[in-house]
């Protein structure tokens, strides 16, 4: 969004310089159930981008002032390491992830049933491995697997991702270089039962018209997202299966 | 008849006017939706839809085993904070913080509740209540004190008749034993 190039983002034949076209997401890869000392856990690629996300909880929660006594509440912890990006990222929360743990907290509040665990806490952590872009829509999406994995009841699961613009073209899930050079970018998160938005966020400048197309890339992206979520879960159940056949 | 199908959270399952919402479902405008991942079981005996989830949260429920340690001894009741249920190894969902009342310790008769238990001893008790607020029981045999130190040296107690025997102190406590005091596994 800041800087300037001489790149061509997107050449005349409408390809990106990743060889995507305007209406294409990056390969997207998602394993549930990898740590197993973490009540939930998922690990999720998306292109360049390697995300892990653990659910602990409920469990009682600590600060008790934090408690609610009608339902649970979620904390998020969104952390990039040190060696996640190209330069190296002064470790610790900063101004920007201590935001994204909040858009976080707050989309997955609206799916999960916090009101049959008054008291207690949902400690969401997301861990960015490796950045390139479309990291909040990554760990949300990693994050949502593993309270699945978890257990957790939650009215739906939530598939997260970037459309943008970009050369004056309108994108779906931008790359770094995108991201950096480019001229907008529209984070999305849906319900996807409901096509309800959880997240909606914009950087930069679009045309109305401009913003619904990238709305409506990101909406069919996003149910794309949703069944690579249920897959993953699938595989997780049919190994958990597997594990407790072999132990009787 | 039970059906047997897996779910995801979400998922319809069953309209409202056959079935009630149970575990691991919600019922949203006269529909039912699993809120977990998991076997979805339509009962159709206690007209209930349930999901069985393979990797439920930890909830306590009347009944179940727990073991807990005695944080503090009152004039009619002791406290006691509950640090893991029986059979499991996933963390406490609930409250963990937990009363057990004077009449609830022992099968006979308890006048003063420390000599029945004190601060500090590693308790096996059943759950008999969890609203308002987290009840316990040691009323059985298998439950009571399954570990407790000395007040003063703080070397384990050994069990002697009825009550604990300190080999370095050489003091007798009475207590709430369980059967199986000093052979457990923690």
């Amino acid at each position: 969004m800041s800087g300037h190039t001489d790149m061509v983002l997107v050449n005349d034949e409408g390809l990106r310089i990743d060889g995507r076209t305007a209406e294409e997401k990056r390969p997207i890869k998602i394993e549930a159930g990898v740590l197993s000392n973490a009540d939930g856990s998922a690990y999720l690629e998306i292109g360049k981008n390697k995300v892990l996300a653990a659910v602990y909880g409920p469990r009682e929660c600590h600060p008790r002032h934090l408690q609610d006594p009608t339902k649970a509440i979620i904390q998020c912890k969104y952390n990039m390491e040190a060696f996640s990006v190209s330069d190296r990222k002064r470790p610790g929360p900063d101004r920007r992830s201590i935001e994204i743990s909040k858009i976080i907290a707050e989309a997955l509040e609206k799916v999960v049933l916090t009101e049959l665990f008054p008291r207690a806490s949902i400690d969401v952590y997301i861990e960015i491995l490796q950045a390139n872009a479309g990291t909040r829509c990554a760990g949300l999406t990693a994050a949502s697997v593993a309270l699945a994995d978890a257990g957790i009841p939650m009215r739906d699961i939530i598939p997260a991702i970037a459309a943008g613009k970009a050369d004056d073209h309108v994108l779906l899930d931008l790359n770094k270089e995108e991201d950096n050079f480019g001229q907008a970018d529209v984070p999305l998160a849906i319900v996807p039962s409901t096509d309800e938005i959880v997240l909606l966020q914009m950087d930069g400048n679009m045309t109305r018209e401009e913003f619904d197309h990238a709305i409506d890339l990101a909406y069919k992206a996003c149910h794309e997202v949703y069944d690579v979520q249920k897959e993953a879960l699938k595989k997780r159940y049919t190994s958990m299966k597997e594990e407790v056949d072999s132990d009787e | 008849m039970t059906d047997k199908i897996e779910v995801f959270p979400g998922d319809e399952v069953a309209e409202e006017e056959e079935y009630l919402a149970s575990d691991g479902t919600f019922a949203d405008n006269g529909k039912i939706y699993a809120s977990q991942i998991g076997i979805l079981e339509l009962d159709d005996n206690e007209c209930v839809a349930r999901v069985v989830s393979p990797n439920p949260p930890n909830i306590l429920k009347t009944g179940d085993v727990v073991y807990a340690v005695v944080s503090d001894i009152r004039n009619t009741m002791a406290t006691a904070d509950v640090v893991a249920k029986d059979g499991t190894t996933r963390g406490i969902g609930n409250e963990t913080y937990a009363t057990i009342h004077v009449s609830k310790i022992s099968q006979g008769y308890t006048d003063d509740v420390s000599k029945e238990l004190r601060k500090g001893d590693f308790i096996r008790a059943r759950v008999i209540g969890t609203k308002p607020s987290l009840q316990l029981t040691t009323k059985e045999d298998h439950l009571g004190v399954i570990r407790s130190l000395c007040g003063q040296c703080k070397t384990e107690f050994v069990k002697k008749g009825h009550g604990l025997y300190c080999p370095v102190c050489e003091r007798s406590m009475p207590r709430k034993l369980a059967d199986d005091y000093g052979d457990v596994k923690i």
